[in-house]
């Protein structure tokens, strides 16, 4: 039961932080316009925060302790390469979001400390959550990221679509979470503990004739609807459309990065650790489940009008991009680092993508398609990156999106096996009427007749931030060498090897 | 099965004896209604209205705080109990300061709430 | 003693009443007890395994208090939720709360 605050630094870094832009949120006046970012405003004070843990995260990263792999509080939590790779996609698109929230909250008036100290809150329900290695700690921390996200999603009390997003939202991931808590108490009443570990070695002591599959297997698909819910998968996804588009646009944009990475590292992690081969194979039900996810998610995003909506469906298809690479995990070593890189090159995508709509949507109040009408003449920049980003959604290789997809078909192929094969085939189809609608948006940016020719001016932090995502974006297409290098490092967990 | 028999007993006492009260006191007590004891008893304030009515949403914030701060208690009575035996351990400081750091953060929690005004009524 | 089956049937029997609570209901209060009802399952299923199987491991009995607290947090801010959709739409049946479809 060692104890070192070192490990934990980015938790403690962001609960003390938490603490304090909500008690500098009390003295800030009520309706104080947010303006520029001044120091000792919530909005400083919670990038110091934010950037403090990201910085201690990064200098966790290589320590060939962590490396190995270090287990906190009585086994509660694993500081491991993976735990912290989440981390530290968690807490970059928790910056983003702090910029965004800065620029989407002028002119509305809100209560902004609370805000900020939620979305710290936030954070570190989703770091803790891609480190839990024990049932407990995977329902608490869980349900913490929930609970702060309801709060989030209807900021805009006055609003009623935000209402109507954070009432779905709530009563969807309550419902969720119930399903997978009973889950969980099945397999504590199999293996009389909650550490996935000790359930791991419990569940493979079973002689092979005399396994209880069917009860794992139930609770398995128990504990997979609660994890489906963080990362919309395909039967539990009903609540994003609404939800991302009532919520406000930095919220959505942190639901669609940050909550949904921290998902996708307890999913992994629990299928990595506990679901080895000798006790249920689920490869055949991750197969459907991505397959479903992605078709449903790239047929509904093409009739849709409103773009976060359509960012909406599109986040549902890219899940199930990252399904694939969940369901070759067993069968191919490259599935691990490729999820991890992708999710990665998701992070910068989605989060400009959502920036330039953050920018459009508190300029013109608007988030209908329509409205890029001629975006490539009123904010020339924008348009640009709002491109960018578009094709790499899409997978198209001017941009960072198409070697992410490249390493997550490739981990599929490499397996060998039949029904992965198949599902890799499906994903290019899928890929390719994705085009359809991530085109659309650049049609009407450069093609359309503009409804005004008022330009749009992005403030200084916004053009930083697009532009920023943007080269990323490029960047990370052109030598894609340093990345690849760290999800691979990052690819290894306390227990289990995948 | 034993142990079903006197659940059973029980019950069937239970009941037999509150009705026998009941019919009891309905025999000897004298019988005088009037409109004020047909009330519902609301603390000695004379009722008025339907019950279904709106109500100050001070009430359900006051329920909120409430109840957060009442099922934290279910924490600390565990903590207090074992408290003695982490002393024995030698990690007596550890287990302290863990709910002291806990209490804090509760306590974080109720100034936020007072200086938002929610212990104030109107 | 009652024997274990007795007590998963039971809560086996909760859950599905939640469950079916939740998906019948059409108001959010309606739909928050019948979640309550299934957290609930899930505690009876822990602390009975915990006393049935090994009780000399508290595990489940903790993680039946964590549950307990979690559910109080969620009610508060659900309640908080829907009482903030009543003031804008004056009702809170959740077939009606529909301003966004397309």
């Amino acid at each position: 039961m060692s104890f070192n605050p070192f490990y934990i630094l980015p938790e403690l870094i962001l609960t003390a932080g938490g603490i304090l832009v909500l008690l500098a949120g009390l003295s800030t006046r009520k309706w104080e316009a947010p303006g520029k970012i001044k120091p000792y405003s919530p909005e400083a004070l919670a990038l110091l925060t934010l950037t403090g843990a990201l910085a201690s995260s990064l200098a966790l990263l290589w320590r060939p302790e962590v490396v190995k792999g270090v287990s906190q509080f009585g086994d509660m939590i694993a500081v491991d390469p993976m735990a912290v790779f989440f981390k530290i996609v968690v807490l970059a698109c928790s910056i983003f979001v702090v910029f965004l929230a800065a620029d989407y909250f002028q002119g509305i008036r809100v209560h902004r400390g609370e805000f900020y100290a939620l979305l710290i809150f936030a954070t570190l329900a989703a770091s803790f959550l891609s480190a839990a290695t024990d049932l407990i700690m995977i329902y608490l921390s869980l349900e913490f990221l929930s609970i702060t996200s309801y709060v989030l999603v209807g900021w805009l009390k006055q609003d009623p679509r935000s209402n109507e997003a954070s009432v779905k939202y709530f009563l969807y991931g309550a419902v969720a979470a119930a399903v997978m808590v009973y889950g969980m108490s099945i397999f504590y009443g199999l293996a009389a503990t909650t550490d996935i570990a000790a359930i791991h070695s419990k569940l493979v002591s079973y002689p092979p004739d005399g396994s209880p599959t069917h009860i794992i297997f139930l609770g398995l698909l128990m504990m997979m609807v609660g994890f489906g819910f963080k990362i919309s998968m395909a039967p539990f996804h009903q609540w994003a459309p609404d939800t991302y588009e009532g919520a406000p646009t930095p919220v959505t944009a942190f639901l669609s990065v940050a909550s949904k990475a921290a998902g996708f590292a307890v999913v992994l992690r629990v299928l990595v650790s506990v679901f080895t081969p000798g006790v249920v194979d689920w490869t055949p039900m991750i197969v459907a489940l991505s397959g479903l996810t992605m078709t449903v998610g790239n047929l509904t995003a093409l009739p849709q009008c409103n773009i976060k909506r359509m960012l909406a469906y599109s986040s549902i298809a890219q899940a199930g991009y990252l399904l694939l690479g969940v369901a070759a995990l067993r069968l191919s070593p490259l599935a691990l680092p490729a999820v991890m890189l992708y999710l990665f090159i998701y992070l910068f995508m989605n989060m400009g993508a959502f920036a330039v709509v953050t920018m459009v949507s508190a300029r013109l109040n608007s988030d209908d398609i329509r409205e890029y009408s001629g975006l490539a003449k009123r904010s020339p920049a924008s348009a640009v990156a709002m491109a960018i980003f578009m094709l790499s959604l899409a997978g198209i290789p001017p941009a960072a999106g198409f070697v992410g997809k490249f390493y997550l078909f490739a981990a599929a192929l490499q397996s060998g096996d039949k029904t992965l094969l198949y599902l890799a085939i499906l994903a290019i189809a899928n890929t390719v009427i994705s085009v359809y609608y991530y085109m659309n948006v650049v049609r009407y940016m450069y093609f359309a007749k503009p409804k005004s020719d008022t330009p749009l001016k992005p403030s200084f932090a916004m053009n930083m931030v697009v532009g920023f995502a943007a080269a990323a974006t490029i960047i990370m297409l052109i030598s894609p060498e340093p990345f690849i290098q760290m999800a691979k490092h990052s690819a290894a967990l306390l227990t289990g090897t995948p | 099965m034993d142990n079903y028999a006197y659940i059973a007993l029980f019950a069937v006492i239970g009941v037999a004896f509150s009705i026998f009260v009941m019919l009891l006191s309905w025999a000897i007590r004298p019988h005088r209604p009037s409109k004020v004891k047909l009330e519902p008893y609301e603390c000695g304030e004379i009722p008025f209205g339907n019950a279904w009515r709106q109500f100050k949403v001070g009430y359900y914030i006051f329920a909120l705080v409430f109840v957060i701060f009442d099922v934290e208690a279910i924490f600390i009575f565990p903590w207090a109990k074992e408290l003695l035996n982490f002393k024995a351990k030698g990690l007596g400081v550890f287990a302290f300061a863990e709910m002291m750091i806990f209490i804090a953060i509760l306590v974080v929690g109720l100034i936020y709430a007072w200086r938002k005004g929610v212990l104030k009524w109107d | 003693m009652i024997p274990l089956e007795w007590y998963l049937g039971l809560s086996a029997a909760l859950f599905c009443i939640g469950i079916f609570a939740v998906l019948s209901r059409r108001n959010a209060i309606g739909i928050l007890m019948g979640i309550e009802l299934m957290l609930n399952a899930a505690n009876i299923n822990l602390v009975a395994l915990a006393r049935y199987m090994h009780p000399h491991i508290l595990t489940g009995q903790v993680f039946a208090i964590f549950i307990m607290t979690v559910a109080a947090a969620e009610a508060a801010v659900g309640l908080a939720i829907v009482i903030s959709v009543y003031r804008n739409a004056e009702h809170i049946n959740i077939d009606k709360i529909t301003t966004m479809k397309w």
